[in-house]
């Protein structure tokens, strides 16, 4: 199939890059926001969105110029071939590296939350499986699976938020301003890494119907995501307090394993993990094609499938690589997210050279 | 040809996964479940771990007969002696022939002497590992919490578990149990500065009348502790009140009274039934029924030399019992019996916060309180709650409004003529 | 005697019968290349015979024009040698089935005429009465319009003989004995004339057919009860008579060597989308088989994924409801012989769909429409959900009712997934028993089976007793579908799903369920995404698993992309003040 495969809509759009942000909500980043941010962690997701909004336009811009096409096109075509493919090449890596520790994450949290003795790489091996199938059969396909599975992703979601609310209690939440506005402050701009992956909106430009809808599914998405990020953040301020926040691997899994209502509505945690398992596999196969397709692109191939497989493998060797799970959780806090503000920045050095070189269309084509 | 090649050996590849029975695969019957948990301090090595594990064929077959005075026990109760409590349940793979399984732990039972040496030893494992959950509920036993485990025997129940299950939710009914007695409630203040934990008390009945533990000589017949009731009949096993600890160690012990006073201070409270004695004529009781009025709102001003915790709380009240010959609908007389009852109360409570006080605990969560006026954690910690709450002046006072006198207006002993 | 006999082959060596026995030829001799020799011999001398026949009747239309050129066909003037061809085509004396009646038309002069016809598919009445009737006898009374009586010899011409005297309604001239073969097969009566090289056609078709009876396996209880019946002609009424526009169009194809088989294709031309019909047309053409038995043979030639589990086309037994499918812009596929219509496009919501959601109110339609999505989703879901509980998260499962299980199992000696399988299996046994017991037996026989079987498997300690309860409602609820072919898929699905669970649990159930889903989304279905309107999401999405109101229902479906998307006014009740107040608001329809 060729690169351009795929009409995606607005709403679908926002859904998909909704739930691929959102997946990793569930992994030990609102640990991370609440270390940096102490009661105020949800202080630190508030910034980040903003500043993560912000990063985002430029990007936008870039799309709107080059309407109809995907970033490995844009980069060729305003950095020429050389500097260009280095630049996609270095966006590919580092969705890989994130693809990578994602994946690890996961299957690190599903072993130590419901099948202790399972190999990990049998449970790597059934995700890498649904990826590569996810890839196989498009991104209009990937969009349309998300479209129907989100109700059932979102209800799971309210659940667990929702039957939790009667656990919170709002003393937990002050002192307000946490470690200090300035380290809110810092630690948000530095986190704006997490959403880092709506990059691969751009690498997938060439699926969406018009960059108009790139634009709102890019905004929108990370809104939303932000939004909840926020919600969830407070929430878990609220329910555990924040010391004891800020050392869950798995917080969602937690809290879910808390609900209960009534003497029946209890137990339901195994429930709520097929709902994570469908955000973390959407999250994990856009993450995916969007590699193959960008590196297709920059390789100037014109089908992204034969590049799949040798993905798929690479992914494989590579989830193996770290040695436990501190590693996976320092170097993702270290390494990734940092570089993940480096990432966002790219779309906007193409958009600057481009402007000097005039390459494109004007910049309010839409 | 290869087409078909490759799938054969795809196929014979996943064989063996369906074979092996796939890592975490158990069947029902293999498994033991753990039920209840007691862990003592161990005389031979750290710990005494008591397990209580059901035996499915007599719980569930012992609903149909009669309960649990069928004679046998539905479960198998073991105590085996280790370094730490995963470690000690290990070894009962030596003799009980199924693989042990907490997922369904209600409870855990830590001994008195061992909570009062330090919780955590024992409690980290329930944070940490998979199977066990926060929401089990922690009872610091009396004594020996094997000796107590031995003595569980519900009979209105066929098992246990529900038994423990209901009596957690009891807070809801008359408040003599803490609301907040879960090991997620636990973890979520040990160790911090904004306050300290309570769990749950439960003694064996004792056999003579022993001298009470109270402290105080004090009207309410809710003021005795677990273990003092004065009652027959029963099963054997008494929980009511609560354990105070600062930090992860126990410090004192609250009775059902002051849990109530607890729950109010915390907005925990739904209803209790009170017994006053009548202002008028105090050897004659009235019994009231209290209920949450509006939210409790607690101040804590911590300017000045010595904070001060001040505090409304605000209750209804419905007479369940008025068997006097003042007629308190009357809305004067109405008025006396609330300020009366009102007045009692803050006595009570200020009773309780002191002993707290003495205690250097602060199990109410008046930190939380303290910390909105501080803007940040650093500013927080620097303040250094813990150290500052003993000297804390309390100012707290409560209103009791009275709603409804049931289902007879006057007393009947008022319509006695003047003079009888 | 026959004891002798025996006697006679126990003691006799050499008495083998075996030789003697028939065999079809193996036992070394020889192949069939000899034996099927005559046979191609032939038929290549009939075809030769008829070619040369064929390039005499052009040579002689030459002089006449182009015209004449082009409708010389091997029919010779000779009636006797047209008729002994037509019989040795026809294997006659052998085959009873065709009858030849020779007769003299009452022309002046008489001229000779066969009539021939197939015994069993024609009406014998028309041909007595409508054809033999005024060729025999009426001949002669032909009169101008003036009641002048002609004198003189009748100019005869077949023209003259269809214009005047045949008062059949489809009358049709054929040049070529195909054509006439052809003709006689589908029931119709062919009069050959002497030194006429053209054959003429009556339209006398009466085949056997069975009367219009209530739908077998889709039945409705508020709703129309007729169904397809095998003749196709009457199956394109029943749809005519629901749909009268004359932009009603049937299509007939002809599929098959052998068979011959009538394809009926009806769509609504300026509903439908023509490139629709294109591609439905190009696939049938392109069939070239003997035989096309049915309707399910033909879907699996067409179909855009025909290995696929879940069926692409849609198969019913309704004209009601293939009649509401092509009003709104489907296409209708009726084979001969077959009591079915094959509808295309369909997507993966007809399994929520009847036909009779819509006469009900609307409520209660969605009411049904739930009901049967929880009926899919317990079918397809509550065995792995099963052995994933009760084999890996046991911790969820609330604690009295897992002791309750725990000890009802521990009666069991095998593992849960074999009990689970072996139940399956058993329930589809007798399912397919069921199916298969002569009708009078049917429903008892299984009853009695699923429930002492149930029970007797209980006692024996094979199954828990939960199991059973388990297996029935799955059972039950795949019954609950209305769409046949669906229900297979989603049998066949739930042991996938099965698998996947007993592997690794909820987390291979949610990698199961998410690969199946991927798998329906990225399916077609004569080019309509198979999840729509669902995803992508199209107008025409509140009616898959809501059931709006028929009066708001003014949209046709967009995922057929129909020419005329409006299929009611905005108010269809403007006697009701409170739909003339929603006038004001504007149209929102906009929207894909």
């Amino acid at each position: 199939m060729n690169l351009a495969d795929g009409h995606i809509g607005s709403a679908e759009g926002v859904i998909l890059i909704y739930v691929c942000l959102a997946a990793k909500l569930f992994l030990q980043y609102p640990a991370f926001l609440i270390t940096a941010g102490g009661t105020a962690g949800w202080q630190v997701a508030l910034v980040m969105t903003v500043a993560a909004l912000i990063l985002f336009l430029p990007a936008v811009a870039l799309a709107q110029r080059f309407p109809g096409q995907g970033l490995s096109e844009i980069s060729r075509q305003v950095a020429g071939p050389f500097v260009g493919t280095a630049l996609i090449l270095l966006i590919c890596l580092w969705v890989l590296g994130a693809i990578t520790l994602t994946l690890r994450s996961i299957t690190e949290n599903f072993i130590i939350a419901m099948l202790p003795h399972t190999p990990p790489s049998v449970l790597t091996a059934a995700m890498i499986l649904c990826m590569i199938y996810a890839s196989y059969c498009g991104f209009e396909s990937m969009a349309r699976t998300t479209r129907i599975l989100f109700p059932v992703m979102i209800v799971g979601l309210l659940v667990v938020l929702l039957f939790n609310l009667p656990r919170v209690e709002a003393g937990r939440l002050f002192p307000f301003w946490g470690n200090g506005i300035p380290t809110v402050a810092v630690s948000g701009l530095s986190y704006v890494g997490m959403a880092a992956e709506a990059v691969v909106l751009l690498l997938l430009g060439a699926s969406f119907r018009t960059s108009s809808v790139l634009r709102t599914s890019g905004m929108l998405g990370i809104l939303l995501f932000g939004l909840t990020a926020i919600a969830m953040t407070a929430l878990l301020i609220g329910v555990f307090g924040a010391p004891d926040a800020a050392q869950q691997p798995f917080p969602v899994f937690t809290l879910a394993r808390l609900v209960y209502v009534g003497r029946f509505l209890q137990r339901t945690e195994a429930l709520l993990v097929m709902f994570w398992f469908f955000a973390a596999a959407v999250h994990l196969s856009v993450l995916f094609h969007a590699t193959a397709v960008g590196l297709a692109g920059s390789l100037c191939l014109p089908f992204y499938r034969p590049l799949i497989f040798p993905l798929a493998v690479l992914v494989a060797s590579l989830v193996l690589l770290p040695e436990d799970y501190m590693v996976v959780v320092r170097t993702d806090r270290d390494w990734m997210r940092p570089l993940g503000i480096g990432i966002l920045l790219i779309p906007f050095l193409l958009l600057v050279v481009a402007a000097i070189r005039r390459r494109g269309g004007t910049a309010d084509a839409s | 040809m290869r087409r078909k090649l490759a799938a054969n050996l795809l196929l014979l590849l996943m064989l063996p996964a369906i074979l092996t029975g796939c890592w975490d695969r158990r069947e029902l019957e293999e498994l033991a479940f753990v039920l209840m948990l007691g862990v003592d301090k161990g005389t031979q090595d750290r710990f005494n771990v008591t397990a209580a594990i059901a035996v499915p064929s007599r719980m569930a077959g012992g609903g149909k007969e009669s309960g649990g005075a069928g004679g046998e026990s539905p479960y198998l109760l073991t105590s085996v002696e280790g370094p730490t409590v995963l470690g000690a349940l290990s070894l009962i793979s030596g003799y009980v022939d199924r693989q042990l399984s907490l997922d369904h732990t209600m409870a855990v039972f830590l001994g008195e002497e061992l909570a009062r040496e330090g919780a955590l030893q024992a409690m980290d494992t329930l944070i940490r590992f998979r199977e066990s959950r926060r929401t089990t509920i922690l009872v610091v036993t009396e004594g020996k919490a094997a000796e107590f485990l031995a003595q569980i025997k519900p009979e209105l129940e066929s098992n246990p578990q529900r038994y423990l299950e209901k009596i957690s939710a009891n807070y809801q009914v008359t408040g003599l149990l803490p609301a907040t007695g879960q090991v997620q409630n636990f973890i979520a203040k040990v160790n911090t500065k904004y306050g300290n934990p309570v769990t749950f008390y439960a003694a064996l009945k004792q056999e003579q009348n022993r001298e009470s533990r109270t402290d105080r000589q004090s009207e309410s017949p809710f003021s005795v502790m677990a273990g003092d009731l004065p009652r027959t009949g029963g099963p054997n096993i008494e929980m009511m009140g609560s354990a105070a600890f600062k930090g992860d160690k126990m410090v004192g012990i609250l009775s059902g009274e002051e849990t109530r006073l607890l729950l109010m201070l915390t907005n925990w409270f739904e209803r209790g039934i009170f017994s006053v004695p009548d202002p008028r004529d105090p050897e004659l009781d009235i019994t009231l029924e209290i209920r949450k009025g509006r939210p409790a709102r607690i101040q804590v001003d911590i300017s000045g030399s010595r904070p001060r915790i001040s505090g409304r709380i605000r209750l209804e009240g419905h007479v369940l019992s008025m068997p006097v010959e003042t007629d308190y609908t009357e809305p004067q007389f109405q008025a006396e019996l609330e300020s009366e009852f009102a007045d009692f109360l803050e006595g009570e409570i200020s009773h309780l916060i002191q002993k707290t006080q003495k205690w250097e605990t602060d199990i109410f969560g008046f930190g939380h309180v303290a910390a909105r006026q501080f803007a940040t954690i650093q500013d927080w910690e620097n303040y250094n709650w813990p150290k500052h709450y003993p000297e804390a002046e309390v100012d707290v006072s409560v209103e009791m409004t009275i709603r409804r006198f049931g289902r007879q207006l006057s007393p009947p002993t008022s319509f006695r003529e003047k003079g009888d | 005697m026959q004891w002798r006999q025996w006697l006679r082959q126990i003691l006799d060596p050499s008495a083998s019968f075996q030789e003697q026995t028939f065999t079809l030829g193996d036992r070394g001799q020889q192949p069939a290349a000899e034996e099927q020799g005559p046979f191609r011999l032939k038929d290549a001398e009939a075809r030769t015979q008829r070619v040369l026949t064929h390039i005499d009747s052009i040579l002689e239309a030459v002089p006449l024009g182009e015209a004449a050129m082009k409708k010389a066909g091997d029919l010779t003037p000779d009636l006797d040698e047209n008729r002994r061809r037509l019989e040795a085509l026809f294997r006659m004396p052998e085959n009873k089935d065709l009858i030849i009646r020779e007769l003299q038309v009452a022309t002046q002069p008489p001229t000779r005429a066969v009539v021939c016809f197939m015994e069993g598919l024609s009406d014998k009445t028309i041909i007595n009465r409508d054809i033999l009737q005024p060729l025999m006898l009426l001949a002669h009374l032909d009169h101008h319009l003036d009641g002048q009586r002609e004198s003189g010899p009748t100019q005869f011409t077949v023209d003259v003989i269809i214009q005047r005297l045949l008062p059949g309604h489809q009358v049709s001239e054929k040049h070529s004995l195909k054509e006439v073969a052809e003709a006689l097969l589908m029931g119709d009566t062919v009069l050959l004339f002497e030194g006429q090289r053209t054959a003429i056609t009556v339209e006398t078709k009466e085949p056997p057919v069975r009367s219009i009876s209530e739908p077998k396996s889709e039945q409705s209880i508020q709703g129309p009860h007729d169904s397809f019946v095998e003749a196709f002609r009457m199956n394109v009424a029943m749809i005519r008579r629901r749909l009268k526009d004359p932009r009603v169009v049937t299509e007939i194809l002809t599929v098959g060597q052998v068979s011959s088989t009538f394809v009926a294709l009806m769509y609504i031309d300026g509903i439908v989308n023509p490139k629709l019909v294109a591609e439905v047309k190009q696939r049938v053409d392109g069939i070239k088989v003997d035989t096309l038995n049915d309707v399910g043979v033909l879907a699996q030639f067409i179909e855009d994924a025909p290995a696929s589990l879940m069926p692409g086309s849609l198969t019913t037994e309704r004209p009601d409801r293939a009649a509401a499918y092509l009003a709104e812009g489907h296409v209708a596929l009726i084979v001969d012989n077959s009591p079915y219509a094959l509808i295309f496009p369909i997507t993966f919501w007809s399994l929520l769909q009847t036909s009779e959601d819509y006469y009900l109110r609307f409520p209660f339609g969605t009411f049904l429409r739930f009901s049967r999505l929880a009926a899919l989703l317990t079918s397809l879901l509550v065995p792995a959900f099963y052995i994933a509980l009760v084999n890996y998260h046991q911790e969820m499962l609330p604690t009295e009712l897992m002791l309750f299980v725990a000890a009802s199992r521990e009666a069991v000696p095998m593992p849960a997934i074999l009990e689970l399988v072996i139940m399956e299996v058993t329930f589809e046994l007798i399912r397919e028993a069921g199916t298969r017991i002569p009708n009078v037996l049917g429903s008892a026989i299984s009853l009695v089976a699923s429930l002492i079987l149930g029970q007797a498997a209980v006692e024996a300690r094979i199954v828990s007793p939960l199991l059973i309860v388990v297996v029935a409602i799955t059972g039950l609820a795949s019954f609950a579908l209305p769409n046949f072919l669906d229900s297979f898929a989603i049998r066949m699905l739930r042991f996938v799903l099965l698998i996947a669970a007993a592997l690794l649990g909820f987390y291979g159930l949610a990698a199961g369920l998410f690969i199946l889903i991927l798998y329906l989304s990225s399916m077609r279905s004569m080019g309509v995404p198979y999840l729509a309107p669902l995803a992508p999401r199209m107008r025409g999405a509140a009616d898959t698993i809501l059931q709006p109101p028929a009066y708001t229902m003014e949209f046709r479906p967009r995922h057929v992309r129909p020419m005329d998307e409006r299929r009611q006014k905005p108010i269809t009740r403007p006697w009701d003040p409170r739909s003339r107040a929603a006038e004001e608001e504007p149209d929102r329809g906009g929207r894909p």
